[in-house]
């Protein structure tokens, strides 16, 4: 429990996290100064809807895996694990690792829409909360999943950069593929902005994507855990 | 020596499954682009040729925006530093200035290969099904003068004006490539480099679009274009060679 906070709390003060949040913080002011002066009526859940989904869906895979996957091979090369495997075991250290990379993820998407919730909000009340809550909670495990798929990346290849810009290049071929595909119930940034493609929006194959990701990403946490700790036992 | 370090700088950073990435997506993309040509031209009885539609594909916005220019910097980033920023291959070279060039040499020919690999692939499945001409299809000049350009902007041959315009993508590429080095430079981190490249490419692309002088789709507005580029690739390789000359190497990273 003591590693996961100190580690959550490090997270927090790292360089990239804190470089992610200021880009998403940016993002956010930048779409939603087009809205307010692309506008002469303002309506809160317009303007939230409209300033999400202008320039955040585009590079959200690349803030979610900056701030902190790839935290395990820096301290490979440093030689830290080392210490910090002396108090811990593999499995418990990458699975842990994986959390906090996970929630650093969520957090850096979801704070900038926290923000702009609180934009909006002056334009006027929202006329259904449920609506600001559901979208909070998709883009938090949506950072959760791409920052946990940069984290695998770190176990199956040695460059520090490849996790970090692998998942956002992916996700933007397959954002242009997708609807040449026929695919485009399940277009990749309807996870991030459901009304994206609002003559698309399906909100139980939203609701499956996600799960799969997130299923997915944590599944594959656990895995390499496991295969990592073996691995390390057979040395 | 130089050629040793050259040549050395290219084994070194071939990366075959990042190659083999992009030239699948090269095929995918092409196919997808020129099939929307093919739908086009059964509906609409629009025919152009394959020299046209391969010029259409490449200054795509779209394209450019989610696949073409990712891919380009998802295939250079980390070629030039791997991580090491220099240090002994730095003294192998000699002199920073040596070792920067032959880093530039090896990156301005990756470029080259990704943009003839680029425009082969677009024009080979293109001309699969329309015909290469060296004149102006009837069809492409009306869909133009419809959206907005001068008929004066087609009394070059097709070869002066496409070829001028693959000139300005070529460029283009260079210089976003340029940009990323230099940030990756300053920053020694590959990520940032991407990540400021990418934004700089699309806005270097949207600001010329959007200039009158260089958004002519003419031989002039090109070349414009092409000078615009050129002066901020100058630029930029300019603030590298202040950077190598300013920045530390970590001797003791990953030797």
């Amino acid at each position: 429990m003591r590693f996961l906070v100190v580690d959550f709390k490090r997270s927090l003060q790292e360089r990239n996290f804190i470089f992610s949040l200021v880009l998403g913080i940016l993002l956010i002011v930048v779409s939603f100064s087009y809205y307010f002066y692309g506008h002469t009526s303002y309506d809160s859940w317009q303007a939230f809807k409209i300033s999400q989904s202008y320039l955040l869906p585009f590079l959200a895979p690349l803030l979610a895996s900056l701030p902190y996957s790839n935290m395990n091979m820096l301290e490979k090369d440093y030689g830290y694990d080392t210490f910090l495997l002396n108090k811990a075991n593999t499995r418990s250290y990458v699975f842990r690792r994986g959390l906090v990379n996970a929630v650093a993820g969520g957090l850096v998407l979801l704070l900038p829409l926290l923000l702009l919730g609180g934009l909006c909000r002056l334009l006027g009340p929202y006329e259904e909360k449920i609506n600001l809550v559901q979208i909070f909670i998709l883009d938090f495990l949506f950072g959760v999943s791409f920052a946990s798929f940069a984290y695998i990346l770190t176990f199956v290849n040695t460059k520090r950069y490849i996790p970090l810009v692998a998942p956002e290049v992916m996700y933007l071929l397959m954002t242009y593929a997708f609807p040449y595909l026929g695919l485009e119930t399940y277009y990749p940034p309807l996870c991030f902005s459901p009304w994206l493609l609002e003559e698309n929006v399906n909100r139980i194959a939203i609701k499956e994507m996600i799960s799969v990701l997130v299923g997915v990403a944590m599944l594959s946490v656990l895995l390499v855990a496991i295969f990592e700790s073996l691995r390390r036992r057979r040395k | 020596m130089r050629v040793g370090i050259l040549k050395y700088q290219l084994s070194q950073s071939f990366n075959a499954i990042r190659w083999c990435l992009t030239f699948a997506i090269f095929a995918f993309v092409a196919v997808v682009s020129v099939s929307k040509y093919i739908s086009l031209s059964d509906a609409v009885a629009i025919n152009f040729s394959a020299f046209e539609i391969t010029y259409l594909i490449l200054n795509d916005t779209v394209g450019i925006t989610y696949i073409y220019l990712p891919t380009y910097l998802f295939l250079i980033c980390g070629i030039m530093f791997d991580d090491n920023f220099g240090s002994l291959e730095v003294l192998r070279s000699g002199s920073r200035r040596n070792w920067f060039i032959s880093k530039y040499i090896t990156f301005i020919f990756y470029t080259l290969l990704f943009f003839l690999g680029l425009f082969w692939m677009n024009f080979l499945i293109a001309y699969q099904v329309f015909p290469y001409v060296n004149k102006w299809s009837s069809d492409f000049i009306k869909v133009r003068v419809m959206m907005g350009q001068q008929v004066r902007d087609f009394t070059s041959s097709p070869l002066q004006v496409i070829g001028t315009s693959l000139g300005a993508t070529f460029l283009h590429y260079l210089c976003t490539g340029t940009v990323s080095l230099w940030v990756a430079m300053k920053t020694r981190e590959e990520a940032y480099g991407l990540l400021f490249s990418l934004i700089a490419g699309l806005g270097m692309h949207y600001l010329l679009s959007a200039i009158t002088w260089t958004a002519q789709m003419n031989r002039f507005g090109y070349l414009l274009r092409n000078s615009g580029y050129f002066v901020l690739t100058i630029f930029f390789l300019i603030l590298c060679n202040q950077v190598l000359h300013k920045k530390d190497f970590s001797i003791e990273r990953k030797i």
